[in-house]
């Protein structure tokens, strides 16, 4: 399924006598997402780009961590990834490293410090980081 | 916290975002056209559609608050929205 490290979504081709149509689904949902119109190149990586570029692209968001190719639905815009590799997180009413009660509106734990949304990722990045 | 994360919800739904729009998307596995929750036939192909929506999927990635179902990142040791203590995945693996 994944094609040439993730450049365009999923896909599969429809053969007609007109040129190929591009069916691009969801990395996640597997959900159809769009399909091109019959479209004809001279080499199948040309097709491909141009059948993304001309449509297939807009329809989708990708994941910074994972390059997944997703539908809004499964995506985390808040972190710009696929749900797959963040959860969506509300504003927590604990602090999801102490468990003490998140005060109204502090991006911080008043008891430990951890950052309350989100914490984890930024933990995560600071380690990839290193 | 409650009205700021109803807020919250409120314009990730209004930009197609978010958990409630995963509740209320399902894919038909015949046809893999994404439909919403409410239908028992695809509009596409009319094959019956999967009583797991989006939301089920994205649960299946994740662990969640046993007491609450909130889910859960990996780096959570209490829940975040009950307070309860998440079991470390080695306590996990031991039951
Ligand atoms: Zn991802
Ligand atoms: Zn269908
Ligand atoms: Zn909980």
């Amino acid at each position: 399924m994944d094609v040439k490290k993730n450049k365009t979504a999923s896909f599969k081709i429809n053969k007609t006598p007109s040129g190929n149509i591009y069916e691009f689904f969801c990395d996640l949902s597997h959900a159809l997402v769009y399909s091109s119109k019959p479209i004809r190149a001279d080499n199948p990586e040309e097709e491909l780009m141009r059948a993304w570029g001309e449509g297939g692209k807009e329809y989708f968001n990708r994941c910074q961590k994972c390059g997944k190719w997703v539908i809004d639905a499964m995506y985390n815009p808040d972190v710009w990834s696929c749900v797959q590799c963040v959860p969506i997180e509300d504003y927590p009413d604990y602090c999801p490293v102490c468990g003490a009660k998140s005060q109204e509106l502090s991006n911080f734990c008043h008891v430990c410090g951890a950052k309350l949304f989100y914490g984890g990722e930024e933990e995560n990045e600071k380690t990839e980081r290193k | 916290m409650k009205k700021r994360n109803a807020n919250r919800k409120k314009s990730l739904s209004y930009f197609g975002f978010g958990t409630d729009i995963m509740k209320h998307s399902v894919v038909c596995s015949e046809c893999n056209s994404l439909e919403p929750s409410n239908r028992m036939y695809c509009s596409k192909c009319n094959s019956k559609l999967p009583k797991s929506n989006l939301h089920d999927l994205y649960k299946s990635y994740h662990i969640s608050c046993e007491k609450c179902g909130t889910v859960l990142s990996n780096s959570m040791h209490y829940c975040p929205h009950c307070g309860n203590r998440v079991k470390a995945s080695s306590e996990l693996c031991a039951l």
